[in-house]
């Protein structure tokens, strides 16, 4: 089980700054990121780290692919994983899982729960 | 940009499909794919056996397009930009590129993604499987289209989280999981090896039998990834005939040859021209370089360890000259 990189309580994004759907990456230090994803009024987060290789799933800073309504793929080997779970429903890691980060949001604030 | 894939709504004589992706087009009959693109001469036209054809886009489907480069053959293939996919003809090769011959374009890589799944999905005939070895799926390619094989294409891939058969992560191989010894490996002991963990260690250490995990591969030129630290990963496969593509990395790959022999043919990544021939066996130890693109053949099934650097800051280091494209200078 991969450690959550962020403490309860800190401030991962704001949602009126997010694209709808979107993504939005949180750095926590040098080699961990959360990744927060909103469709709508839902909101999820997870580490941003591909079950496949164990690497970020963008290539590019705060660049994430959407796949479709409510999917997101991964920038190196296509990996499609659904934002509502994190379950990876298609490409070389199907069957897996993102890694759930527990989040509150307190009025526009995500925050880490 | 966007290049709209158009599927034409009617499949052809024999029951295949024909599919465009921007300005190329794709056509398979009895034996042979055709690709098609648009030169300064009019519409070049590239034939590809239709099995070799299969084989290559298995791999660049389920590899998400792989490490940078995935050549079809000497002309056709694919270089994952990580975000976006450019598909190419001739771009790789110095005699088309020389006459002007050669197409590059680039696409959203979902897109691109859709199309070859489409391709892969319709012109893969009931009874043949991309993954397998000649002698063990046969000529069920050839001829008119004849139903499908949806199981074999969508296998997922092999992949743990730090190691197979670990509590809660990628289970090992066994005949109730539908892993039978591969008849090339019958002679390959099962035996599973003894742990003794110091106290404290309980449970955090952790050994299997490699050669019988590989025995039970049922697949060929798809490693699988069977244990991981950071993004080092260990991805232990079996091989046999010819790797379908000529993979261009962008950054050093390992090999270290298990069983039996595998002979490398080594180009030079941008022109395609001839660098090496490597004949490994059982033992020997290889770092492709960053610059090449190879292509194994294995004339028995044979056991391979790939070592694969997922870190992706690597490729710009490459890139930029910040590392050479290999590991040691002599």
């Amino acid at each position: 089980m991969s450690a959550i990189p962020v403490a309860p309580g800190t401030a991962l994004c704001r949602i009126g700054q997010m694209d709808d759907p979107g993504a939005q990456e949180y750095h926590a230090g040098a080699s961990a990121s959360v990744l927060v994803l909103r469709e709508g009024e839902r909101v999820t987060a997870y580490l941003n780290r591909c079950p496949h290789f164990q690497i970020p799933l963008n290539s590019r800073p705060a660049h994430f692919i959407m796949a479709g309504k409510g999917l997101l793929m991964c920038a190196y080997h296509s990996a499609v994983f659904r934002f509502s779970d994190g379950a990876c429903v298609e490409g070389p890691c199907a069957g897996s899982q993102l890694t759930q980060v527990a989040i509150r949001l307190e009025g526009d604030l995500v925050v880490a729960a | 940009m966007s290049n709209s894939a158009i599927y034409e709504p009617i499949s052809n004589e024999i029951g295949y499909k024909s599919f465009k992706l921007g300005s190329f087009t794709f056509h398979r009959d009895e034996y042979f794919v055709y690709i098609e693109w648009p030169t300064k001469n009019g519409r070049m036209t590239h034939y590809i056996s239709a099995d070799a054809f299969l084989r290559a886009m298995m791999r660049d489907v389920a590899w998400g397009f792989f490490y940078y480069q995935v050549n079809f053959d000497h002309v056709f293939g694919t270089n994952n930009l990580y975000g976006k996919v450019e598909m190419f003809a001739g771009s790789f090769n110095e005699t088309y590129t020389s006459q002007g011959l050669n197409l590059t374009e680039t696409y959203e890589t979902p897109e691109i993604m859709a199309v070859f799944k489409a391709i892969l999905a319709d012109w893969t005939n009931e009874g043949f499987d991309p993954f397998a070895a000649p002698r063990e799926t046969g000529i069920a390619w050839m001829g008119r289209k004849n139903g499908d094989n949806a199981a074999a294409i969508g296998r997922d891939r092999e992949t743990c989280k730090r190691m197979v058969g670990l509590p809660g992560d990628a289970p090992l191989r066994s005949d109730d999981r539908g892993y039978p010894v591969n008849p090339a490996f019958a002679d390959v002991p099962q035996e599973a090896p003894e742990i003794h963990a110091a106290p404290g260690y309980e449970g955090r250490v952790f050994a299997i039998n490699l050669f019988a995990y590989l025995s039970r591969s049922d697949v060929t030129w798809n490693p699988s990834i069977s244990s991981v630290v950071k993004t080092n990963l260990f991805c232990p496969t079996t091989e046999e005939y010819i790797l379908p593509i000529k993979h261009g990395n962008d950054r050093v790959e390992w090999f270290l040859q298990l069983s039996d022999a595998i002979n490398w043919e080594i180009e030079d990544k941008t022109t395609g021209r001839p660098r090496a021939k490597v004949i490994m066996k059982p033992g020997d130890i290889a770092s492709m370089p960053a610059d090449i693109r190879h292509q194994g053949f294995a004339a028995k099934r044979a056991m391979l360890l790939v070592w694969e650097n997922a870190n992706p800051k690597v490729v710009e280091l490459h890139n930029t000259g910040a590392i050479p494209p290999y590991p040691v200078a002599f």
